[in-house]
């Protein structure tokens, strides 16, 4: 599945992800898989709550971390296309 | 000792009772009955001990956990706590309005069992007529609700030649995953271990018949398999380590570091109702008792594989050798791992008839 920056991506049925105070990380949270995503992951799927394009996404985390939204955009789309093709998330925006 | 680790998942086993008998059952041989098990209220605040404590998965068990009236009761609570919402059911109890109720609750997956995709043997094994039907059709109510699905298939002597059709089943009804897990053989598995209990060539097969499914079903499907007790030459990681990643309770309460814990008698495990899930996780003596690695004794304690298999299996040593505190007789370092072959070999050449769980009455004593 292709993620653009128009996309609305959202967690389907059956993954959850949610900040686990006992560890202070985001987990991504699968049938069988408990998924702990490095730092920048975290502030990518954190931000996403099925409302919210790619590149608002993108936008605020380019202020956050004071860096070009070009290069952000680019890192978004690569982490949001490979969780795509496993099924972790969807595109709102192609869900009829 | 090195620090202890975060909880993972629960299992709940929320109630015994169960209209299936299944002669391999990881039930205990004396089962609680209804008005012994865990109130709501009980259950709901260990739901939330457990999220605030790091357990990110809940499995809710039985017996059949569809037998609870508050079922979506405790999914609520489980789901409210954060917890990630599974339910292994056999499925017979289903229908659309009930599964309806408990995905509004918050359930996030199911785990749907099956005996046997032949359903005159699935109910023979099963111990209950009809219940393949009902299966099938929990299975597309499942799908309808757009829950991820995996099909469990618990294979043994009996029904192991018939992998390829349990895989092709499982794909038919849309599972994004199967399990194929052979017998463990505990309670009601070690009464019934020469009616289930394959040797080495049936293994083997079944082993083979995996894998090409793994081939045929790339990409569609993920296949879990669960090699068997007593083949091979390295023990099981039993329960990933004892009380390192899992927290089992029973329906009375007790807490456990795995479904079959309270074979050891030695131990006295702890109730919920009486103490803290934290305070049961770092400091009860029940789980520090085979924690880590410093109670091994040799060959373990030197062994190069320690933090990999853990020790292996506590009941499988208390259960084979009388001795809990023993080198799982399945390392190929045990003195005693002879003994296992001898076990398999004079296994009767035609599988006698099964022994199956007397269940606890389904309604309240």
């Amino acid at each position: 599945m292709t993620i653009a920056s128009d996309s609305i991506p959202a967690f389907p049925r059956g993954i959850k992800c949610r900040f686990d105070a006992a560890r202070s990380v985001w987990v991504l949270l699968t049938p069988e898989r408990a998924m702990m995503p490095d730092e920048s992951a975290q502030a990518v799927l954190s931000a996403i709550d099925g409302t919210r394009t790619v590149s608002g996404i993108v936008a605020d985390l380019a202020v956050r971390f004071q860096a070009p939204s070009e290069v952000i955009l680019a890192d978004v789309l690569e982490l949001l296309t490979d969780l795509a093709d496993r099924g972790i998330v969807i595109d709102r925006r192609a869900v009829p | 000792m090195s620090a202890i680790p975060l909880p993972m998942a629960l299992v709940a086993e929320v109630t015994h009772r169960c209209p299936l008998r299944c002669p391999y059952c990881s039930n205990p041989l004396e089962m609680a009955r209804a008005a012994q098990e865990v109130s709501t209220e009980d259950w709901s605040r260990v739901f939330a001990e457990a999220a605030a404590l790091g357990v990110l998965h809940l499995h809710l068990s039985g017996g059949e956990p569809m037998l609870r009236t508050d079922l979506p009761d405790l999914i609520r609570a489980a789901s409210t706590a954060g917890l990630y919402v599974n339910l292994i059911t056999s499925g017979v109890t289903m229908d659309a309005a009930k599964l309806g109720i408990l995905v509004d609750a918050g359930l996030d997956h199911v785990q749907l069992s099956f005996q046997h995709a032949d359903a005159a043997e699935a109910e023979r094994i099963g111990g209950m007529k009809g219940a393949q039907a009902r299966k099938l059709d929990a299975a597309r109510l499942i799908k309808a609700a757009g829950l991820p699905l995996t099909c469990n298939f618990v294979i043994h002597r009996q029904n192991l030649h018939d992998v390829p059709a349990m895989m092709a089943l499982a794909s038919d009804l849309g599972a994004q995953r199967v399990e194929i897990a052979h017998t463990q053989y505990y309670g009601w598995g070690l009464i019934n271990r020469n009616a289930l209990l394959p040797d080495a060539t049936e293994l083997m097969a079944a082993t083979a018949a995996v894998e090409a499914g793994r081939v045929l079903y790339a990409g569609c499907m993920a296949i879990d398999y669960v090699t068997p007790d007593y083949h091979g030459d390295q023990p099981k990681s039993c329960m990933d380590g004892w009380a390192r990643r899992f927290i089992v309770i029973s329906p009375t309460g007790q807490a456990l570091s795995c479904h079959a814990a309270e074979t050891i008698t030695s131990i006295t495990f702890p109730n919920i109702r009486e103490t803290s899930l934290a305070d049961i996780w770092l400091r009860d003596p029940a789980f520090q008792r085979f924690r880590g690695t410093d109670w091994m004794p040799e060959p373990c304690q030197g062994c190069a594989l320690k933090e990999q298999d853990w020790g292996g299996c506590r009941c499988q040593a208390l259960a084979l050798l009388g001795d809990a505190a023993a080198t799982d007789p399945v390392c190929a370092r045990s003195p005693h791992h002879h003994a296992l072959q001898g076990l398999i070999a004079a296994r009767p050449s035609v599988a006698p008839d099964f022994v199956y769980r007397q269940n606890a009455k389904p309604t309240s004593p």
